[in-house]
């Protein structure tokens, strides 16, 4: 007890405040991280969220295949197409478009919306504007998926050497439109940070 | 261990404040630190579940809808194609699935009649806490393509919009948190 009486000088005002700002940062730092959690999950939402419309854009754009299937099942005719036969990639042309639930059809992107999705009446994600806008845009864009072989006399595509091309502007000459690429991106922001998805899946006229 | 006098100072009232004054000062940010990240956790966690579910919700009614016949007859479409039961046609097992949206209990249930034996049997999709406010199908076209009879404007392969929102049930307003889902899914019965 002798020695420590001399020894109580204590700490000084420097170490306190040094000590607080160790437990200051300490305890920032673990609720940072469960913001940086927090914010990982939310961004996650918005992608679960993007799929489902990606793969509807997909989706629908198999669908309109599926009906000329079925359509050329029933021999109906096509009074657009030169031959007057329905065709299995009937309104289905190399472009970028803008793509809608309810009609299952494709319209040409040419309003600079960028497909911009907006809620409608029942709540559903649609292309056709409204006053509620949601923070999802969608575009699908089609291309051709062109074959040619090694004997442009006789163009088959059948021969052991043949090679395909992806075009989106129709198929060159000396090839044969055998597919259609279907490309469907999702885009939205995410805190300033633009971000996307796509979904891509081809198309050809066998089941 | 006798106490000398002049060695029982002890502190003086301004240590004992300043003392106190940092002491509830980190108690306050300890305890701010604390609820806050409790809350976020909470949410973290109910946005988790929704996710969880809403990903199997999507993936199993796609797998159903995409493999099974719809039967018009008794799914009956509004003009509009909105339905919030769909019925599919017997599948080669005997059995008739029904895909619905039950409002009572907030939930979206598979139902799973057998002919013979004649027995029913349902399943809810969604977890016990996790309700859907709103699930809807939109079927298209809304008459059967398959059917001879059917005018040629009606002619598409089925395909259906799914909708749904998701919410955390037994959850304070200040954890609670919604998910809303849509795609389609076309049918892959080729006829």
């Amino acid at each position: 007890m002798k020695r420590l009486k001399n020894n109580q000088s204590g700490q000084s005002l420097i170490e306190l405040i040094v000590s607080i700002a160790v437990i200051t940062i300490g305890l920032f730092s673990v609720w940072f991280l469960f913001l940086v959690n927090f914010n990982a999950v939310k961004e996650s939402e918005m992608r679960i969220v993007a799929a489902n419309l990606a793969r509807e854009g997909a989706e629908i754009v198999k669908n309109i295949r599926d009906s000329n299937w079925l359509r050329m099942a029933r021999n109906l005719s096509d009074s657009g197409a030169a031959s007057g036969l329905w065709l299995w990639d009937r309104g289905l042309a190399d472009g970028i478009y803008t793509i809608d639930y309810r009609n299952g059809l494709l319209v040409l992107e040419d309003d600079n919306q960028a497909g911009k999705l907006f809620f409608d009446a029942d709540g559903y994600y649609s292309s056709s504007a409204t006053a509620n806008s949601s923070p999802f845009s969608r575009l699908v864009t089609l291309a051709s998926i062109c074959c040619y072989d090694s004997d442009p006399e006789d163009l088959k595509c059948d021969d052991t050497s043949h090679f395909f091309t992806t075009n989106d502007s129709g198929c060159p000459a000396n090839t044969i439109k055998i597919g259609i690429n279907v490309n469907s991106r999702v885009t939205w922001t995410y805190s300033g940070q633009p971000r996307q998805l796509v979904v891509e899946d081809q198309l050809f006229n066998w089941r | 261990m006798e106490l000398k006098p002049g060695q029982n100072q002890g502190f003086t009232l301004v240590e004992m404040l300043i003392t106190a004054g940092l002491f509830a000062i980190t108690s306050i940010l300890v305890g701010g630190v604390f609820i806050n990240v409790n809350n976020l956790q909470q949410q973290t966690a109910n946005m988790e579940k929704l996710q969880n579910d809403g990903r199997y919700m999507v993936e199993k009614m796609g797998r159903e809808i995409r493999g099974r016949e719809l039967d018009y007859e008794a799914t009956l479409p509004s003009a509009e194609g909105k339905v919030d039961r769909l019925v599919f046609k017997e599948d080669e097992a005997g059995e008739i699935w029904q895909l619905a949206y039950d409002a009572e209990d907030f939930s979206a249930k598979i139902f799973i009649t057998t002919v013979n034996p004649n027995n029913t049997v349902s399943a809810s999709l969604n977890a016990s806490d996790v309700g859907v406010k709103n699930l809807q199908f939109i079927v298209s076209p809304v008459f059967n393509p398959y059917d001879d009879d059917t005018l040629n404007d009606y002619v598409y392969q089925p395909e259906i919009t799914v909708l749904m929102t998701l919410y955390n049930k037994n959850t304070s307003s200040r954890h609670y948190k919604e998910l809303r889902l849509q795609t389609t899914i076309s049918s892959k019965v080729y006829h």
